[in-house]
């Protein structure tokens, strides 16, 4: 059983409804068809957006002619980058100077950087009659050589992708921890590699959406969407419109259907729709289709990183040197933050403290990237399994082995890292070995050197992610040290209401996490009450309900931070109960407690409803006590408090509160003949510390492996040499589904986080594991082919591709 | 994408050579010729119906014919645009011979942009060159007519 700890030390009793596998109360509801989602919202006169968009990967727009979308009843309006450019202010960037001058426009301005990059956008009556206008719209492009290589990117005479930053540089810093010296010069051999990370995306189930009204009265435009990080996007938006946050509502409908990132840098979109009902004077609507939001929603960095492990011939890694090049598309949205989060998880799990990394992010003619899940540290944990295994191989030893030799034991937790990171506790040689025992690693392994002279090809791989959660956004002063941010927080309110029913909120936003379920959990706790007798009120609105300026789900957070507030929220508005009743029954504020919305006395029994007490505090307030004002109602506000708050000079800072690992472990059979890969076993172990309800927390953990499995194995977004998309919609660019998955063991260690109010650690995002565990399984599998793997992804089609370059057959 | 063929004709070179500089010629040739507009004697404006699997677009195209070499060399460009694809591709079509038969060679480079381009890119090689072909085939059963 779990406990309750505070951060103060004290212990409460077990735990009654924190923990339990409570009914999912969101679930029933939804496969219902009973959610509220942004296409369900239709307001009186709604006009609806689509956009015409770019043929080419870089091309300078000579002419745009509209004129023959009027030719359509229906089409009101047509805006280019020509009109915006003249009429809003370019997107803030996060970068300083010269790529922080980068300028970026919800619509192309005099050239097109990427294909698929929407050049004007057409206002009509109906979202069909925009479509069609949209493919009227006639473009003059002169064309421009395409650079689509984070490498080739970087040449001298490569084709610049915003001639005004000079460059095609976004970032770049250098990570000097340690002695890296001094540990290559004790190594016993070096091992040298190229790791490379391919480029998928995020595919929720719903894209994008948002509509937008104008009130001119109040003068305030209201923008109903999808955006997941809203206290973040509101700032971009009311700037680049040039109006106070004052004069922008920003609300988020109580269900999202999915985000894994994708729907942080939509932004742009945001903008542009309020720009134009503000025109129009009427609301205007904009959903992504599935082609749009696989072109241009939000891609994962492509990385590459070139890399030189020292280590002694027992396997032992001693230090590590890398170059790490990041390809982040045509415009650094929310980059270059990625620049620096994979520091979040500088030497995965593996106990290593002499680490150099030199990091560039640069442009290229793709589309943008953002946060995928796993943001930016999936790249970083799977060029470590890489390396881990490339140095087994060169010491002709286990992969397991190796691992053993270096994983962070746990007499070191709470570890802090060579960049001041604090792993916060579990233990990862326990939890290795209990994943390796329930694979049945021997087994598999006798099997495949039984079955290999028969030419069965069966491989074997392990990888591990550390699931880093609740960011602190100091991090991102390492790149511009006057970034308005900085740590993180969130708000809870609890309410018992004048019928003694119990309300509680946050400023998080609800993508299919349960958040009603969970937050109701932590909410009963403390009042000794039924979980379903919560009221969880869900959805955003930045006018009348909670936040913070850290507001939104992402990063692996709410649990965390927002489930804090909301534990001090319930907290304080328990002791506020229990001063009324005090006054009303008569009895020391010692002996009572609140069980089933009932105050009781533990000492006389005697008790009375909540409602009584909500009664007096909201409407009999002439009966309230001295210095007890009117209400029940409790707001909180959690900041935590990440020891190493800041970056120092050498760019240490703890980056998050809490880091959950996984570990993964698969095996793997490929055909001989069509190299089909099948996944035979697949089992995770994982620590996600206190857990508030197993069922959520299974469901988080086993939709993070099956990202991982489908980007592994299928996810893959490929440009022709003239930078077009070739896998724009779910014909090429295929995501597993059910019927392709294999049947997943998830097993789990718990242990309490030793950072965290509740013990909880974040686990929203650890969809990176699968990637390494299959590509290492698969290259196991193949090593009789002499195939060597560098990329994240792998098909038959590579796999015979590369096995005829081989010519081992 | 670069692509290129050959074929043998029955027809001595400068007659082939004639048919080839006519644009009307060369535009009759091309298959799913929906209408077109002589603009003068090396432009012809020509709505183009091309498709690829189950995706099928009228291309409004412009086609300019230049003699890179007299009588020997002919360059056929070709700029399309459609709904949200566009096209430019350019032809280099020579003919050698004598006075009874003739080989009439063609180089294409295309550049391909947009929906088809994306969402076709695996089939429109072969499509190209399909085009292609039949254009010169009919040119040469045109010639022998």
């Amino acid at each position: 059983m779990e406990v309750l700890q505070t951060h103060k030390g004290e212990v409460k009793a077990a735990n009654k409804y924190i923990g339990k596998n409570i009914k999912i109360r969101e679930d029933v509801k939804l496969v219902q068809g009973k959610g509220h989602y942004i296409d369900d919202l239709e307001l009186p006169g709604t006009l609806h957006m689509a956009y015409a968009t770019s043929t080419y990967g870089h091309a300078r727009i000579k002419k745009i002619d509209t004129s023959k979308c009027f030719t359509i009843p229906g089409v009101l309006y047509v805006v280019t980058g020509e009109e915006l450019k003249s009429r809003l202010s370019p997107f803030m960037e996060i970068a300083t100077p010269p790529s922080g001058n980068l300028r970026d426009y919800p619509l192309a301005v005099d050239k097109v950087r990427y294909y698929g990059e929407p050049v004007a956008a057409i206002v009509a009556t109906d979202p069909y009659i925009a479509e069609d206008a949209a493919e009227l719209v006639d473009v003059e492009y002169e064309l421009l050589p395409v650079v689509l290589d984070g490498e080739k990117s970087l040449e001298q005479d490569a084709p610049l992708v915003h001639e005004n930053i000079g460059s095609n540089v976004v970032w770049k810093g250098v990570w000097d921890l340690g002695d890296t010296e001094s540990a290559f010069d004790r190594a016993d051999l070096i091992v040298e590699d190229v790791v490379r990370t391919h480029r998928y995306a995020s595919v929720p189930l719903e894209t994008n959406g948002m509509v937008a009204s104008y009130d001119e009265g109040s003068n305030i435009i209201t923008v109903h969407s999808v955006n997941q990080m809203p206290m973040f996007s509101l700032p971009l938006i009311c700037a680049a419109l040039g109006i106070p946050p004052s004069g922008f509502r920003m609300i988020v409908p109580p269900n999202v259907g999915g985000a894994f990132g994708g729907k942080i840098i939509n932004y742009t979109h945001i903008t542009l729709v309020s720009y134009l009902t503000r025109i129009l004077k009427k609301p205007v609507k904009y959903v992504e289709t599935r082609t749009e939001n696989i072109t241009f929603g939000t891609h994962n960095n492509e990385r590459i990183y070139h890399v030189s492990l020292a280590a002694r011939k027992d396997g032992k890694v001693l230090g590590v040197r890398m170059k790490a090049i990041d390809n982040c598309g045509a415009y650094p949205r929310y980059e270059p933050a990625g620049a620096v989060i994979w520091a979040q998880v500088v030497p995965g799990i593996y106990d290593v403290r002499d680490i150099y990394v030199e990091f560039i992010q640069v442009l290229s003619n793709k589309g943008p990237t953002g946060p995928v899940r796993g943001y930016s540290r999936v790249q970083h944990n799977f060029m470590w399994e890489r390396m881990m295994n490339a140095l087994a191989k060169k010491l002709n030893m286990d992969p397991t082995e190796v691992r053993f030799k270096n994983l962070i034991q746990p007499e070191k937790m709470p570890y802090v890292g060579p960049s001041n990171t604090i792993y916060d506790g579990g233990n990862y040689p326990a939890s290795f070995k209990r994943l390796l025992d329930t694979l049945e690693y021997k087994k598999w392994r006798d099997l495949q050197a039984k079955s290999r002279p028969d030419g069965r090809l069966i491989g074997i791989g392990v990888a591990a992610v550390i699931d880093s959660g609740a960011n602190n956004f100091s991090q991102i002063k390492i790149i511009n040290k006057d970034f308005p941010a900085s740590g993180n927080s969130d708000v809870g309110m609890v309410i018992v209401d004048q019928f003694g029913d119990i309300v509680a909120r946050t400023g998080t936003t609800d993508q299919g996490q349960s958040h009603a379920t969970t937050f109701s959990q932590i909410v009963a706790e403390v009042f000794d009450t039924d979980p379903e007798e919560i009221k969880f009120q869900e959805g955003f609105d930045s006018i009348s309900n909670i936040w913070a300026a850290h507001s939104g789900a992402y990063a692996s957070r709410s649990a965390v931070i927002a489930g804090t507030a909301l534990y001090y929220a319930a907290r304080n508005l328990k002791q506020k109960v229990l001063k009324i009743a005090q006054s009303i029954m008569d009895e020391p504020i010692s002996d009572l407690d609140i069980k089933n919305k009932e105050v009781f006395s533990k000492v006389s029994g005697k008790k009375i409803p909540l409602a009584k007490v909500a009664s007096v505090a909201w409407s009999d307030v002439g009966l309230l006590p001295d210095g007890i004002d009117p209400g029940l109602m409790s707001y909180a506000i959690y900041k935590p408090d990440f020891k190493f708050n800041m970056p120092d000079e050498r760019n240490r800072i703890n980056n998050t509160l809490t880091y959950s690992y996984s570990i993964h472990a698969t095996v793997v059979e490929v055909d001989p003949e069509t190299f089909q890969i099948k996944i035979l076993k697949h089992v995770v172990i994982s620590d996600p510390g206190t857990i508030i309800n197993p069922l959520v927390v299974e469901g988080q953990e086993m939709g993070a492996t099956l990202h991982g499995i489908s980007a592994a194995l299928s996810e893959n977004l490929v440009y022709d040499d003239d930078g077009i998309l070739l896998s724009s919609n779910f014909w090429d660019y295929n995501v597993i589904g059910a019927k392709q998955m294999p049947d997943l063991e998830l097993l789990q260690d718990v242990t309490r986080s030793t950072s965290s109010v509740l013990g909880v650690r974040g686990i929203g995002e650890g969809g990176g594991g699968p990637i390494g565990s299959i590509i290492n399984a698969v290259e196991d599998a193949v090593t009789p082919l002499n195939i060597k793997l560098i990329s994240s992804n792998i098909s038959s089609y590579d796999l015979f591709s590369l096995n005829r370059k081989n010519e081992v057959i | 994408m670069n692509f290129e063929g050959s074929k043998e004709v029955k027809s001595g070179v400068d007659k082939v050579w004639k048919f080839m500089t006519a644009p009307e010629n060369m535009v009759q040739c091309m298959p799913d010729v929906q209408s077109y507009n002589i603009v003068d004697s090396k432009t012809v404006q020509a709505k183009l119906k091309v498709g690829i699997g189950f995706i099928k677009e009228i291309f409004d195209s412009e086609i300019t014919f230049a003699e890179i070499e007299a009588g020997k060399k002919l360059l056929i460009t070709v700029n399309s645009k459609a709904k949200a694809n566009s096209a430019t591709i350019k032809i280099e079509v020579s003919v050698d011979g004598d006075d009874t038969k003739s080989t009439l060679k063609w180089n294409v480079d295309a550049i391909m942009a947009g929906r088809l381009a994306s969402i076709g890119q695996r089939y429109i090689q072969k499509v190209s060159d399909k085009i292609v072909e039949q254009s010169f085939v009919c040119m040469t059963q045109k010639l022998l007519a």
